[in-house]
C-alpha cells in the first residue's frame, strides 16, 4: 500500500469518498435520487409543520389525487384533447412552415416580401393574438389549432430558410449534373440538407405550441389540461393543481426525450 | 478512346468534382444510385449497377457507410463511381484529385487510367498538373489564362499502361518541357496583367 504512486486518478478519490455503489456518479442516480430526496423532505416537513393542504399538499396526497383523476376524473380525456390541439396545430405549422421556408429561401422576390412580415410578426408575443383570434374564430377547435400553429410556424419557417440557404452549392451542381430537375433538387437536395436546421425549428416551435395551447385553454377552454388547471385553482383544489402540473411536466420530459432521440437519428450522418 | 453511339438512357456528360460534392446524408450506395434513380432505372438494376461501379473503384463493403466515415481518397472514389455508373458519353473530371494528398493522388490516377481504359467513355480531365495530364491523356489541350483560349494541342504517344516509370521515358521529358514552357509564358503574362490591373 505504501508503494502506491503519488498521483492518483480522480476516479479513485471519488470511489473512496462515496461509500455506497448506488451513489456513484451515474447521472440517472443523481437526478432521480435528488428528486426523491426533495419529495421526501417535502413530505416530512409538511407533516411536521401541519401546513394546510389548501396551501401545500403533501406529495403523497398529490399522487393519490393524480391516480384518482386518471382513474375516474377524466384526466386522460383532457390530456388527449390538449395533445390533439398541440400536435394538430403543430403538424399544420410543420407542413406549411417547411414549404413556406423553402419558397422563401429559393426566391429572392418572395424573400423580400416575407422578410417584412416575419420581422413584424415574429417578435410579437403570440399570446397577445388570443383576443383577436377569439373574435374571429370563437373559442372552439379552429381557434385552438390556429393558436398552436401560430406558435410553431415562425421558428420552423425561419430555420427552414436558414437550413436551405446553408446548403452547399456544390451539392446542387452535382444533383443537376446527375439529371435532377429544379423540383427534384428541392426535394432531394435542399430539403434533406436543411433537415437538421428544420428540426431545430421544430424543437422551438413545439415548445411554444405547448405554452400557447395550455394558456389559451386557461383563458377560454372548457376542456383540456389548461382548463382543468384553471378550474382547480378557482375552487382551491390545490392537490389537483399540483397533479395537473405534474402531468404537464411529464409531457415536457417525454417531448424533450423523443426530440433528443430523433436528433441523434437525424445526425447520424454527421458523426465521424 | 472512341466515342460511342450510346443508348437512349446515357447522359451526355457526368462530372467528378474537385470538392467531391457527395450528399452527406446518403450512404455510399445511395450516393451512387442517385442519378440512376432520377433517370427512373428500376431498383434491382440500379442497385446491381451501383454495386458493380463501387467494386470497380475498390469500395465493395463500404456501401452503407456515410461519406463522413471515409477518407478523402475513398470519397473521391465514390464520386468517380457515381459518375461512371451513369455510363456517360463524356466523363468530365474537374481537378478530381486537387484536394487529395500526393500519395493518394498517385494511386487514384492509376485507378482512373484503368477504369477509363476499360469503360467505353471519353474522359475530359481538367488539371493543373502536367504530370497528371501526361500520365492519363491521349490528347492534351493547353489553355491560356485569360481569356481562356487554346494555346496548343499535343498528342501523347506514350505507351500504356503508364506508371511512374513512364516519367523516365525521354518522350515524357520532352513533352513535359514543351507544356511547361507554354504554361510558364502564360503564367508570366497573367502575372503582368494582374500587376497592371492592380496598379490601375
Amino acid at each position: 500500500m505504501t508503494q502506491r504512486p503519488v498521483v492518483e486518478p480522480m476516479m479513485d478519490m471519488e470511489d473512496v469518498m462515496v461509500p455506497s455503489p448506488l451513489l456513484r456518479n451515474d447521472p440517472r442516480v443523481l437526478g432521480w435520487g435528488s428528486l426523491i430526496l426533495v419529495l421526501a423532505a417535502w413530505e416530512i416537513i409538511a407533516r411536521l409543520t401541519g401546513v394546510s393542504a389548501l396551501y401545500l399538499p403533501r406529495p403523497s396526497q398529490i399522487i393519490e389525487t393524480l391516480i384518482s383523476m386518471f382513474a375516474t376524473g377524466g384526466l386522460v380525456a383532457d390530456l388527449m384533447v390538449t395533445l390533439g390541439r398541440i400536435f394538430g396545430g403543430f403538424s399544420i405549422a410543420l407542413v406549411i412552415g417547411t414549404m413556406l421556408g423553402i419558397w422563401i429561401a429559393t426566391s429572392e422576390r418572395v424573400r423580400a416580401i416575407a422578410d417584412m412580415f416575419i420581422a413584424a410578426l415574429y417578435p410579437l408575443p403570440k399570446i397577445t393574438l388570443i383576443p383577436l383570434l377569439i373574435i374571429w374564430l370563437g373559442t372552439g377547435g379552429p381557434f385552438m389549432l390556429t393558436i398552436s400553429g401560430l406558435g410553431a410556424i415562425f421558428p420552423i419557417v425561419i430555420n427552414t430558410v436558414l437550413g436551405v440557404r446553408q446548403c452547399d452549392p456544390g451539392l446542387v451542381l452535382a444533383a443537376r449534373d446527375l439529371g435532377a430537375t429544379q423540383q427534384q433538387i428541392v426535394r432531394m437536395v435542399l430539403l434533406p440538407s436543411a433537415i437538421p436546421s428544420i428540426f431545430a425549428g421544430v424543437r422551438l416551435g413545439l415548445g411554444v405550441s405547448i405554452i400557447l395551447v395550455v394558456a389559451a385553454e386557461m383563458v377560454v377552454g372548457k376542456t383540456g389540461l389548461g382548463a382543468r388547471l384553471y378550474l382547480a385553482g378557482q375552487v382551491l383544489e390545490t392537490e389537483q393543481v399540483f397533479a395537473i402540473l405534474i402531468v404537464l411536466a411529464a409531457l415536457g420530459i417525454v417531448v424533450t426525450k423523443v426530440q433528443d432521440t430523433i436528433d441523434v437519428w437525424l445526425g447520424r450522418w454527421r458523426l465521424d | 478512346m472512341e466515342m460511342s453511339g450510346g443508348g437512349a438512357q446515357r447522359p451526355a456528360m457526368s462530372t467528378v468534382w474537385q470538392a467531391f460534392n457527395l450528399f452527406p446524408w446518403l450512404t455510399v450506395l445511395e450516393n451512387t444510385v442517385f442519378g440512376l434513380k432520377l433517370a427512373g432505372v428500376p431498383i434491382a438494376e440500379r442497385d446491381a449497377r451501383a454495386r458493380r461501379a463501387l467494386a470497380a473503384v475498390d469500395l465493395s463493403g463500404f456501401e452503407h457507410r456515410f461519406p463522413r466515415q471515409l477518407s478523402g481518397g475513398m470519397r473521391q472514389r465514390v464520386g468517380l463511381a457515381r459518375a461512371l455508373v451513369m455510363e456517360p458519353e463524356v466523363l468530365l473530371l474537374d481537378e478530381p484529385f486537387g484536394s487529395l494528398d500526393a500519395q493518394t493522388r498517385l494511386v487514384l490516377q492509376e485507378q482512373l487510367a484503368r477504369l477509363v481504359e476499360t469503360s467505353h467513355t471519353t474522359a475530359i480531365l481538367v488539371t493543373h498538373s502536367i504530370e497528371e495530364a501526361l500520365l492519363l491523356s491521349d490528347h492534351i489541350i493547353v489553355m491560356t489564362a485569360r481569356p481562356g483560349r487554346v494555346a496548343a494541342q499535343i498528342e501523347v504517344t506514350l505507351p500504356r499502361p503508364r506508371t511512374l516509370a513512364t516519367t523516365h521515358d525521354p518522350t515524357y521529358g520532352k513533352l513535359f518541357d514543351q507544356i511547361y514552357s507554354l504554361l510558364r509564358d502564360e503564367v508570366m503574362r497573367a502575372m503582368i496583367i494582374d500587376s497592371v490591373g492592380a496598379r490601375g
